[in-house]
């Protein structure tokens, strides 16, 4: 009986032995396989962002010069005007106060929080 | 009449610091006539190592297109709380932007550097068009821009 039992448990100690390396092939297998799936999603899709960017003077006589360049096109609100109106505070919550709607910033560059006198003709 | 000026040296020791804090400083920024749209500016400062020192106008008032203004975005994460209160207008091709300000004296020849980005729609983004040495020798002087910047002075 004791010999049925030793030889049990040496026989299940060398199918874990031998199937680990076995198992993490697997897996090794599985994420190879995850992650060249993503990479070929990506290409698709940094194709169509290269397409776009040529493609997207076809409603303005401006050339395009390629990337870098700020464009209406890469946002989604594009009847708006690119600048908040002289008389009016723009009313998008992610854009800073104008000047005289806040105080200057703490950065030690400006004496007593004064705000730059600003003139444009 | 020892203690009257005791008392008159204390106050003006005390109050020349105070005089030589800051002085006013015109930056007057002139753009070419380059037929785009109003131009975005960044004026900022950086010290003598490069680092980003603080910002001192936002010419533009839509963050989104803050990432154009390639070097500010750079060195601010595009954080709005440097400009709270600095923002105005986009300032338009062949037009004059001048900003007066009290500017604190230490950023005066001591390596600080002004710089201007400078971004147009559909245009080329154009960093660091402009990048002045805060010193008195370069005070006057008129710097010429790359791109949409035609030149820029300060005066003090």
């Amino acid at each position: 009986m004791k010999k049925t039992i030793a030889l049990l448990i040496a026989t299940t100690g060398l199918t874990a032995v031998l199937a680990m390396p076995a198992w993490s092939a697997i897996e090794e297998a599985i994420n190879n396989a995850a992650q060249s799936e993503a990479l070929t999603s990506d290409a698709p899709q940094d194709a169509s962002l290269l397409i776009q960017l040529s493609d997207n003077d076809d409603d303005d006589d401006n050339e395009h010069e390629g990337n870098g360049q700020r464009s209406k096109h890469d946002d989604d609100d594009e009847g708006e005007d690119d600048d908040c109106d002289e008389d009016k505070t723009c009313t998008d919550a992610g854009n800073p106060p104008r000047a005289g709607d806040a105080a200057p910033p703490a950065n030690g560059l400006f004496r007593d929080g004064k705000p730059p006198e600003v003139n444009v003709n | 009449m020892k203690f009257i000026l005791a008392v008159l040296t204390l106050t003006t020791a005390l109050t020349l610091p105070d005089l030589a804090v800051a002085r006013p400083v015109t930056l007057t920024t002139t753009l070419k006539g380059y037929g785009g749209n109003g131009a975005y500016l960044a004026l900022y400062v950086t010290d003598a190592n490069g680092a980003y020192a603080g910002s001192l106008w936002m010419a533009g008032g839509k963050s989104k297109y803050y990432k154009h203004l390639t070097a500010w975005y750079a060195a601010t994460g595009g954080d709005n709380a440097q400009i709270n209160g600095i923002t105005g207008a986009s300032v338009g091709s062949g037009r004059t932007l001048k900003i007066t300000v009290d500017l604190a004296d230490t950023l005066f020849d001591a390596g600080y550097t002004l710089h201007i980005d400078a971004a147009v729609e559909d245009m080329r983004d154009s960093p660091k068009e402009i990048s002045v040495p805060l010193n008195a020798g370069s005070a006057g002087a008129k710097t010429k821009g790359r791109r949409y910047i035609s030149n820029f002075t300060f005066n003090m």
